[in-house]
């Protein structure tokens, strides 16, 4: 696989891969969200936790971070400052979510995969940054090859990793009985979206739930095999979109849309973009 | 190229470890959403005389729970609250008994504006293939004078199951609210 890479490593997969990144951190930038709870000072939950509270629920704090994130992400947008935009980018973009679950009493996992993958992004820039810089200038980023392989093995490792976590959660609180139907109908019914034929199928009919969660801690457990090659990515792509397929089909409005998005595209997507894009004489050798 | 080898060896390493060493520390995660397994839930209306919803956060029913572990992974406490969705329990640990509700919310009502509450509890779990509401649901009208004795109406029946925390109507305590149109005794 990572020969095959070394002829397929097109730059631009690698640029637009980290675009829609970058238009996810102005968006996190540019979205308002909700305080809620009451300030405690004792919980260690982000790499922000040692600074008092009052200082993290700052009104001032927070748009500051906004400001700085939205501009140094416009600046790797357009490769200027690289690549110091780059970490500026990733740093602003985990503070600002750490601000976001500093000051909340809920803990969703919407960016997780996101910021992990801006880093390992900034990281690439930082070890390429002239090549990159000198392609992107140049409007040579579709003849250029110098997207490594460890960028998109990373990316990839981590999609899977994040999955995985959530399967061993699971087992390691309740074991294989964690996946009995009642506990998926109880959430569909209470959080679920009810005009969904999806909530309505599963709320009524336990066998079915029942399936759904054993396929459910199945895919979840065993997606960190996608780091294993092709078929193994693509079988994992697969599985976990299905999995966020039922997830947003029921939910709808529970915030996993960018997760399914960024496993459809690096699992599956990639592979087709990696190979329409690949050198020229990795298309003689085959 | 050893940099390079380097900051992956360092990022899989982190990751790997991390989560299992120091558990939810952001931007390192244990995915721990839905890790739990209830077997019911409740779903809470709270109405003032006049039959209009009120805010649970008011009179502490709100839900705190989110598919996370309450509390775990977010900085902030969460308002008290006898919503217990979340907890691996059993029905009765669940759902909170009439005395129970009575007292909690007859703490809450002093200083407000509202000479009695209703107190509408649902209980949803598994009945045979489906979800639906379990005979432990109740109503009761809490009065702010505990020496009161009310029965529930109909006046709230329009309720028709919204989530719990979703009334959008407003009940300001005492302090908040200028009229006092809903403190009539009954």
């Amino acid at each position: 696989m990572n020969q095959l890479f070394e002829k397929y490593n097109p730059t631009r997969f690698g640029l637009i891969s980290t675009r829609i990144l970058l238009i996810l951190a102005i968006a996190l930038g540019c979205c308002p969200f909700e305080m809620t709870g009451e300030l405690e000072n004792v919980k260690t939950i982000s790499f922000l936790s040692g600074i008092p509270a009052e200082t993290l629920a700052d009104p001032g704090v927070m748009y500051g971070l906004r400001a700085v994130l939205v501009v140094a992400a416009l600046m790797w947008f357009f490769c200027l400052l690289v690549p110091v935009s780059c970490w500026l980018t990733a740093l602003a973009f985990a503070g600002l979510w750490a601000l976001r679950l500093e000051n909340s009493i809920f803990s969703p996992h919407i960016f997780h995969v996101a910021i992990m993958l801006t880093v390992i992004h900034a990281a690439w820039f930082t070890f390429y940054r002239r090549s990159i810089v000198y392609a992107y200038r140049s409007d040579q980023t579709a003849t250029t090859y110098n997207y490594p392989y460890w960028v998109y093995w990373l990316s990839v490792f981590y999609i899977g990793w994040f999955h995985t976590l959530a399967g061993i959660e699971k087992l390691r609180a309740h074991g294989w009985a964690w996946a009995d139907g009642t506990s998926l109908q109880l959430w569909t019914h209470a959080f679920g979206y009810h005009p969904s034929p999806v909530t309505q199928w599963i709320v009524s009919n336990h066998q079915v739930a029942q399936w759904l969660q054993q396929g459910t801690l199945v895919i979840e457990t065993a997606a960190i095999l996608c780091i294993l090659g092709r078929p193994f990515r693509w079988l994992v792509g697969l599985g976990l979109l299905g999995f966020y397929g039922g997830v947003l089909t029921s939910f709808v409005d529970y915030g996993f849309h960018l997760n399914a998005f960024l496993t459809a595209w690096f699992l599956l997507v990639a592979d087709f973009l990696l190979v329409a894009w690949r050198r020229p004489e990795a298309a003689d050798l085959e | 190229m050893a940099l390079q080898k380097l900051f992956v060896v360092v990022f899989v390493l982190a990751n790997l470890i991390l989560p299992f060493a120091i558990g939810e520390l952001f931007p390192f995660t244990t995915a721990p959403m839905f890790r739990d397994q209830p077997r019911s839930y409740c779903e809470f209306a709270v109405f003032s005389p006049a039959g209009q919803a009120l805010p649970l956060e008011t009179f502490g029913l709100q839900r705190n729970y989110d598919g996370n572990p309450v509390g775990y992974g977010s900085g902030r406490l969460p308002g008290d609250s006898l919503d217990r969705f979340g907890d691996d329990q059993q029905l009765e640990q669940i759902v909170p008994t009439p005395e129970e509700m009575r007292e909690w919310i007859s703490t809450r009502l002093v200083g407000t504006n509202y000479a009695y509450v209703t107190v509408k509890v649902k209980v949803w779990g598994p009945v045979g293939k489906r979800i639906d509401l379990l005979d432990d649901s109740y109503e009761i009208v809490v009065p702010r004078d505990p020496n009161l004795q009310i029965e529930p109406t109909d006046e709230s029946e329009e309720y028709v199951g919204e989530a719990s925390g979703k009334a959008e109507s407003s009940a300001a305590p005492a302090s908040n609210q200028g009229n006092a149109t809903d403190s009539e005794s009954p």
